[in-house]
């Protein structure tokens, strides 16, 4: 009874890859049980019993502010049975409804799910907090450039999680031509007036998109460059049937013809679409557009903070980064995920986008006049 | 003695739970971070709140015995509530529409007229005139629609039926206002399964494009509000002494010119209380303009809404929210006006 337990440190399983989380929860709970379980000699081996504590350390639940279908929810379950702590999820429209949430109070978030020029909005506001990198081991995963973000250096804040970029999709079966840049698709526009055609949400997100259509900066606060945007929206805006309408869903039912939205969202809905002979095309712009990296962020307000770096560690594990992706559909910043991920997302130039076209495209640092501006243009569009 | 201290204690406990929520609010409102400010003119403006109580109550028990049959007590929950959840906002409002912001939208308190410049520029001024409209349209439709019915019920239905049929009207309300819209949503939608029978017939040619139009807002608008126009207009039409109409009819009065001259002026003021109620909430409306309308039809509210809840800038949306309220009181006024004026000469 008193002789000490010998407890392997590591201990080596075959089993399937898509289970190996869970049976790896499994063990070191069992290892855990076991340690528990003879008294005293748990102290004997002082390094497991302090894991162990530590891992019960973490709150009892965990409150996840992210976009719609921006997650497999089957990893929300998968974390609870893993790690303990009840996962919610609360849903947010756009990124600024997101950075409104924060700032009204109220809803304690203990992760948010934003692009990098959210980090700067909440970091100057002072609503985000410093990582704890001591409770993200598995930080060593993330690709090497995702260390250095231009709006996060060393991420101190912020831990991308996923790398997309905007573009329009249409179905072909409406749509007769290619478009190859953004421009060409606002040219079609007025050729299709009976398809259905949504825009996305958020009015930084649409002066971004107006911008590079017009092949300007995409972060200009030029009046000129403003003026044209906005008359580009206006124009267009008599074709748009829908501002804001959930992509994914109405997509997957072929009810949006052409879609000014996000490349993952567009594989998503192709999957959907293809179990009916129907399908979408997301194009590249030969032009410039807008390409993000959304984050991890763990609001200041958060009550579960070692809740919130349990999931964003476990996020950056390989095995769930793939996962993720799989079910998302947008590029996982985590290094060694190629063999998770199923081929179609791994050979695929809108997803896994190549370095030539990247360097074209551009990222969103928002001024505060930028955003004034923004929401002008914005209010314009819709009224328009 | 007793009751003369009576009186000064309810207004006094008034004015402290006036307080205590205030103080309350002082709580909630230091975890926003907007500072001291606000909180501070919270609990200023909490007492000329207790003083009014105390002094209201006091004149009601002095104006006589009489009033005494009708305790002003009574009144202390809702006064409390319109107290904390009207008053109370709307001095925030007012502080925060002459506030100003810098950088991401941080608030900087003082005086200034900047957002109040904001919300009566162009993209304002449309969004009101749309909404006018827009309200205007809904109302004349929902009495159009719904004075037939609250006739019916009133005069024609059986005795007997009329607490079923009213239990109808207010079946809707049994669900969600939100399920509601999302439902109407579907049967708007062209993929509507009734659009491909009556095509399939020959009936029609496209399905007509409803959803995410200003129409299809108005549909809603009207279809929401409709057991609220009913209600009141139904009790007025209930009172009615239907051998008023037919005396007219007796001495030549044709059935129009009796429902003109006597039906209609009697139920005036149902009328007009039916009207107000659809009307004014259907100006501020912006939950059915944002499922209905596809997010491309933006009604006052939908911009106030969205200054608070995504640009976070509190006093352009404090601002157009007061303009809007103070647009609406004229309307509350001309209510008043003329529901006295006709209580005066009908004695409804």
């Amino acid at each position: 009874m008193n002789k000490p337990i010998d407890i392997p440190a590591e201990i080596n399983v075959l089993a399937p890859e898509n289970r190996a989380d869970e049976i790896a929860g499994e063990i070191s709970r069992r290892q855990f049980l076991a340690a528990a379980g003879v008294g005293a000699a748990a102290l004997a081996v002082p390094g497991l019993a302090s894991a162990a504590r530590r891992a019960a350390a973490l709150e009892s639940k965990l409150l996840i502010g992210n976009y719609l279908n921006y997650a497999a929810p089957s990893d929300y379950t998968t974390f609870t049975k893993l790690f303990g702590p009840k996962v919610t999820v609360s849903t947010y429209s756009s990124s600024q409804e997101m950075v409104a949430k924060l700032r009204a109070g109220g809803s304690a978030y203990d992760i948010v799910v934003g692009g990098g020029s959210e980090v700067i909005i909440l970091r100057s506001l002072g609503l985000i907090q410093k990582l704890d990198h001591s409770k993200l081991p598995n930080l060593k995963y993330l690709r090497p450039d995702m260390h250095k973000t231009p709006y996060d250096p060393g991420n101190v804040y912020s831990v991308p999680k996923s790398v997309g970029m905007l573009s329009f999709w249409y179905r072909p079966a409406v749509v007769k031509e290619r478009p190859k840049t953004l421009m060409d698709m606002f040219k079609l526009l007025p050729k299709y007036k009976s398809a259905r055609v949504n825009f996305l949400d958020g009015a930084k997100e649409t002066l971004d998109m107006a911008l590079c259509t017009l092949g300007r900066n995409l972060n200009s606060t030029k009046p000129q460059d403003i003026a044209d945007a906005k008359k580009l929206l206006i124009a267009a805006k008599p074709y748009v049937d829908t501002i804001g309408g959930n992509a994914i869903e109405l997509g997957s039912r072929g009810q949006i013809d052409i879609c000014l939205g996000f490349n993952g969202d567009a594989k998503v809905v192709n999957r959907a679409l293809q179990k009916h002979g129907d399908r979408v095309i997301f194009f590249l712009p030969q032009g410039t557009t807008e390409y993000f990296i959304d984050n991890w962020i763990v609001p200041n307000a958060a009550k579960d903070p070692d809740a919130a770096h349990k999931w964003i560690d476990w996020m950056c594990t390989p095995t769930v980064a793939a996962r993720e992706m799989n079910f998302i559909g947008y590029l996982s910043p985590i290094t060694g995920i190629e063999k998770y991920v199923t081929k179609d997302l791994a050979n695929d130039p809108t997803i896994n986008i190549p370095a030539k076209d990247l360097a074209r495209y551009q990222t969103s640092h928002p001024s505060p006049k930028f955003l004034q501006l923004a929401n002008q243009v914005y209010d314009a569009f819709k009224a328009a | 003695m007793i009751q003369r201290i009576y009186p000064r204690a309810l207004g006094g406990a008034a004015g402290l739970s006036v307080l205590a929520l205030g103080v309350l609010l002082y709580v909630g409102i230091g975890r926003l971070g907007l500072t001291l400010a606000p909180s501070l003119l919270l609990v200023l403006c909490t007492v000329p709140l207790y003083l009014a109580a105390s002094i209201a109550f006091g004149a009601a028990r002095r104006r006589g015995r009489r009033i005494g049959d009708y305790p002003l007590s009574l009144a202390l929950p809702s006064a409390t509530y319109f107290g904390a959840f009207f008053v109370v906002p709307t001095v925030f409002l007012a502080v925060f529409a002459v506030a100003s912001t810098t950088g991401y939208g941080v608030i900087h308190y003082g005086f200034s007229l900047d957002a109040f410049r904001t919300a009566l520029g162009s993209v304002y001024r449309e969004a009101f005139f749309r909404t006018l409209r827009m309200a205007a349209v809904g109302t004349v439709l929902t009495a159009l629609v719904g004075y037939p019915l609250a006739y019916w019920i009133a005069r024609y239905a059986p005795a007997r039926r009329k607490g079923l049929l009213v239990a109808l009207i207010l079946l809707p309300f049994l669900t969600s206002f939100l399920a509601r819209t999302l439902a109407m949503l579907l049967i708007l939608s062209d993929s509507f399964v009734a659009w491909h029978v009556l095509k399939t017939l020959h009936l029609i040619g496209d399905p007509p494009h409803l959803a995410d139009t200003t129409t299809a807002v108005q549909i809603g608008l009207v279809y929401n509000y409709l057991p609220l126009f009913i209600l009141p207009v139904f009790a007025a039409l209930e009172r009615m002494d239907w051998s008023l109409v037919n005396a007219a009819q007796d001495l030549g009065a044709s059935g129009f010119t009796a429902f003109r001259e006597i039906t209609l002026r009697l139920t005036a003021p149902g009328l007009l209380a039916g009207v107000l109620l659809v009307f004014i909430p259907m100006m501020g409306e912006y939950v059915i303009p944002f499922i209905l309308g596809g997010g491309r039809v933006d009604m006052a509210g939908n911009l106030i809404t969205r200054s608070f809840l995504e640009v976070s800038n509190y006093p352009v949306g404090s601002a157009a929210a007061l303009l809007m309220m103070g647009a609406l009181a004229v309307f509350l006024a001309v209510y008043i006006v003329l529901s006295v004026r006709s209580e005066e000469q009908y004695g409804a």
